[in-house]
């Protein structure tokens, strides 16, 4: 079903521009500098930043040297390329990669054949190098470009543990990868997407801790993927998602380069994208999306704790505000008799029912979640004091709305950004909603309705073949010690069973450096 | 596939609108009652009083108004009533004459008027139990006069004089029933059981004219349905006693040879054991008991760190529990023919087959029963002195 979906996407564009851009990529390369230059010259018509530089070999053979302005470094080029090929006086006789290999001063450079591959490593910033007489290019590695430099992640933030953040450049989120898993085990398979934006995609895996399955559905899934560019992963992750109409993501993005690793040495795969400083996990389950980082940073007895609060209130910040209209609109005996005498107190100037109250705010709240996200910081302040003020304060003077309900509301807001991942969290809230409707029409039945709907869709949720609710709904015990609770490292001795078929696998052995060796020499 | 999800999606608000949230009650419709009153109207009719909470904030939600002046009392709870020729009657009555819809799922305490509990409970304990809101776990009573007065106190603790009984009764001082129990008791072997009996405090002197509180004066014993006697507080402790329902309460008594000063136990810990036997014609019946408590006040000469005064504080202790249970004995038996104990429940447990033939006789033969009592108490602990506190020592005696 997904193939004829991504089919009729390609083919609703027009696919004659396409086909004949594709057939002249194929030709090989002209002896003739002219013809080639010609040919090079239509293709990038109208762009004032390609730039054509003539020169001659030991000042006799034509050649030039081709790139785009601003992404190639120019010094580098006059220096290491013109320069010494100007003044080479051996230059008669000798071929382009034996000029190469005595001249030019570039460690990266490879042999291109055909136009395609020319305008390929023009359009990456590789400077070309063309020769009369001569049916083949090189290309020099002298690509440069303004950058980011890594930053700390902006949405992933932990009080312990790296403070890298991948940035913008693939290259550079590649090697913050390869800084923390040495082995060459960890491999990196790069694949282009995107029919103008040609963007680089890279799998990243270790080969055989990850299953020969999950890499050949990935790679499939990615290769199945026919789009006009590509921006964010964002635009990856909805394309091969199991079920891209589900509120809850079945890939894990993350700006940190330690999940990621975290994560391949566990055998799952990530993919990067050029562009953007998102990874993708795949595949993962609801329990991935509710663990922090900083779980496996912290004393184990803390994290299993913070894990626990975090289950609580993920549940909270999605039932709280319903159970509330719920127990106010229909069961009234369930509260105690204090508590309910003094919510009747706080609701009694209140004109609207509990219900249009709850959506009102949540609703509002909402909005100004949104709103504080999207102003620039300067401004972000005067939105929380309208929030705060406005909302919290004067309308509950006003008699619009009751204070108990403005504690509801606060209390569900902050649970839910007690959900590390953003996404997830909102994924949550949105389902509040519905909830919310239901809790206000048929009472707490309402509400078990919603809830077994909800836990029925996790059922049938998957992630790249792998059960959402992985370990809960197919119970496996080995792998509850980093579910229910955050064992000790020592005990976390195999790695998650991902897929049925795979083989348990062993960590390496872990031992405890504490205590008895030293307790036995003195 | 996405016309059909349109389709269903289109179904949704449907399912929302068609309901119309027919059960809903919205908290500012309805009258949370607290407590529910019956007494005997007028023309033998049946009179109900409620007592809802007025959910009006004490600190005030339009900020500060005028100043108090006025009643002084805050009051957060109002009284109405109707009558009618039973309680479901009467309620729907007084409903016509309440803007908001009476809700029994917070109300606690029920309270039969002395006339009422006189008349018989059973009709009025059929439509609390019938009915879905009412909670089985609220707390029954029997006023000394109107049940309508009690609810028309202003306690000076606590917003409401039903929630006054309430505390009353969950700190375990008293005795009280729950209505479920009650309606157990009703159906019950002995046919005879006991209810809480409130009495309305004598207000202080500086207080205003309805601001004090309803409080557990005794027990109404009921024989039946029907409320035959009350008991005072003091035989009503003996029947707790038999019952084993003694919590936190105080036990004074005096030694043997010093006529003055008095000790003092709290808390008490008691297990009791019933022993039924029945030899011929004679039934009999042991309590068997163990009683420990802890010293709290000692006004006699006596030092209890000494084994042999201890011995004699023991006996002493052992005598003024039998005293307390034999004078409740006594007045149950003799005084009200009414077996508020269940020792009629006892004889059927361990003598099914005879109880089958002799339970219609229990009412000439309650009174002949034969009570043995056998008593052993201990006092645990003697508090953080041991002589006499503020005695000389020459004093104490050992």
């Amino acid at each position: 079903m997904r193939t004829r979906y991504y089919s009729k996407v390609s083919a609703s564009r027009s696919p004659r521009t396409r086909r004949e851009m594709s057939e002249q990529e194929k030709q090989p390369l002209d002896l003739a500098l002219t013809v080639n230059l010609e040919r090079l010259q239509t293709v990038y018509t109208s762009c004032s930043d390609f730039i054509v530089r003539k020169f001659a070999i030991g000042g006799q053979m034509e050649a030039a040297v081709i790139y785009i302005d601003g992404m190639s470094d120019t010094n580098g080029i006059d220096k290491y390329v013109i320069a010494p090929l100007m003044n080479a006086e051996d230059a008669e006789g000798a071929n382009l990669s034996q000029l190469a290999e005595k001249r030019i001063g570039v460690s990266d450079k490879r042999i291109v054949s055909t136009l395609g591959d020319c305008i390929g490593a023009i359009s990456n910033g590789l400077p070309v190098l063309l020769r009369d007489q001569e049916a083949i290019g090189l290309a020099c590695g002298l690509i440069k470009w303004e950058q980011r430099s890594i930053e700390e992640p902006a949405a992933e933030s932990a009080i312990r543990g790296p403070r890298e953040g991948f940035t913008e450049t693939l290259r550079v989120n590649t090697s913050l990868l390869r800084r923390i898993i040495k082995s060459p085990l960890m491999k990196l398979e790069t694949i282009t997407l995107g029919e103008y934006t040609q963007t680089k995609v890279t799998i990243a895996y270790i080969e055989g801790l990850a299953s020969a399955s999950l890499l050949q559905e990935v790679r499939s899934r990615l290769g199945r993927i026919e789009i006009d560019g590509i921006l964010e992963s964002g635009y990856i992750e909805e394309m091969i998602e199991d079920t891209p109409r589900s509120p809850f993501p079945q890939l894990l993005s993350t700006e940190r380069p330690d999940v990621v690793c975290a994560s391949l040495l566990e055998g799952r795969a990530a993919i990067l994208t050029e562009g953007s400083p998102y990874a993708l996990i795949a595949p993962i389950s609801l329990f991935t999306l509710l663990q922090s980082p900083e779980d496996y940073y912290q004393r184990f007895w803390v994290s299993t704790v913070i894990r626990w609060l975090r289950y609580f209130f993920a549940i909270m910040s999605l039932l709280l505000p319903s159970l509330y209209v719920a127990v106010l609109t229909y069961h009234q005996e369930m509260v105690p008799g204090s508590l309910l005498s003094s919510m009747a107190t706080a609701r009694e100037p209140v004109p609207f029912p509990a219900l249009i109250e709850a959506l009102m705010m949540e609703v509002t709240f909402e909005a100004l979640r949104e709103a504080g996200l999207r102003l620039p910081k300067q401004v972000g302040a005067a939105v929380s004091i309208v929030g705060a003020l406005v909302i919290g304060q004067a309308a509950v003077q006003a008699g619009l709305v009751s204070a108990p309900m403005v504690i509801v509301v606060a209390i569900t807001g902050i649970a839910s950004f007690m959900i590390p991942r953003y996404i997830t969290g909102i994924a949550i809230r949105m389902l509040r909603f519905p909830l919310i409707i239901l809790a206000g029409t048929f009472g707490l039945l309402g509400i078990m309705m919603g809830i077994i709907a909800i836990v029925l869709h996790l059922c049938a949720l998957k992630s790249f073949g792998m059960p959402f609710l992985h370990t809960i709904a197919t119970p496996k015990f080995r792998e509850m010690k980093d579910i229910l609770i955050r064992a000790p490292w020592w005990a976390l001795d195999t790695r998650p069973q991902l897929y049925d078929d795979q083989p348990v696998s062993h960590r390496q052995p872990v031992k405890q450096a504490t205590g008895s060796g030293q307790e036995g020499e003195s | 596939m996405v016309r059909r999800l349109i389709r269903a999606s289109l179904l949704v608000p449907l399912i929302v609108m068609l309901t119309g949230c027919w059960d809903r009650n919205e908290l500012n419709d309805l009258a949370l009652v607290t407590a529910l009153a019956l007494d005997v109207g007028e023309d033998n009719q049946i009179d109900t009083t409620i007592q809802f909470l007025l959910p009006r904030s004490q600190s005030g939600v339009g900020g500060t108004g005028g100043g108090g002046g006025g009643s002084g009392t805050s009051r957060d709870t109002a009284v109405r009533h109707a009558q009618g020729s039973n309680i479901a009657d009467a309620l729907s009555k007084l409903q016509r004459r309440l803007p908001r819809k009476l809700f029994w799922g917070q109300c606690k305490i029920f309270i039969f008027g002395q006339g009422v509990a006189k008349k018989g409970v059973q009709e009025s304990v059929d439509f609390l139990t019938r009915h879905p809101q009412p909670r089985e776990r609220s707390y029954v009573f029997v006023s000394d006069g109107r049940a309508a007065d009690t609810l028309e106190l202003f306690p000076p603790l606590e917003r409401s004089s039903a929630e006054v009984l309430r505390e009353l009764s969950d700190m375990n001082i008293g005795f009280k029933l729950t209505l479920e129990q009650l309606s157990i008791k009703l159906i019950s072997d002995s046919k005879a059981f006991a209810i809480p009996y409130i009495h309305i405090l004598q207000k202080s002197k500086s207080a205003e004219p309805q601001q004090t509180i309803p409080y557990i004066y005794g027990t109404a014993i009921m024989k039946g349905d029907r409320m035959i006697g009350a008991m005072s507080e003091k035989v009503m402790r003996g029947m707790m006693w038999i019952n084993n329902e003694v919590g936190e309460y105080t036990v004074s008594f005096g030694m043997k040879g010093s006529s003055d000063g008095l000790i003092s136990l709290k808390p008490i810990t008691a297990k009791i054991k019933l022993v039924p036997s029945i030899s011929g014609d004679k039934w009999k019946m042991k309590v068997k008991a163990h009683v420990e408590g802890d010293m709290v006040q000692n006004e006699t000469a006596y030092n209890p760190a000494q084994p042999t005064v201890l011995v004699e504080m023991d006996k002493a202790f052992e005598e003024a529990v039998r005293k307390r249970i034999e004078l409740c004995l006594n007045q149950a038996q003799h005084q009200f023919n009414a077996d508020i104990f269940d020792f009629a429940g006892v004889y059927h447990r361990k003598f099914p087959k005879l109880w089958e033939r002799e339970k219609q006789n229990w009412d000439q033969r309650f009174p002949q029963v034969e009570v043995e009592t056998e008593i052993t108490a201990h006092i645990a602990r003697s508090g953080l002195i041991l002589a006499p506190g503020g005695m000389p020592k020459e004093e104490v005696m050992e």
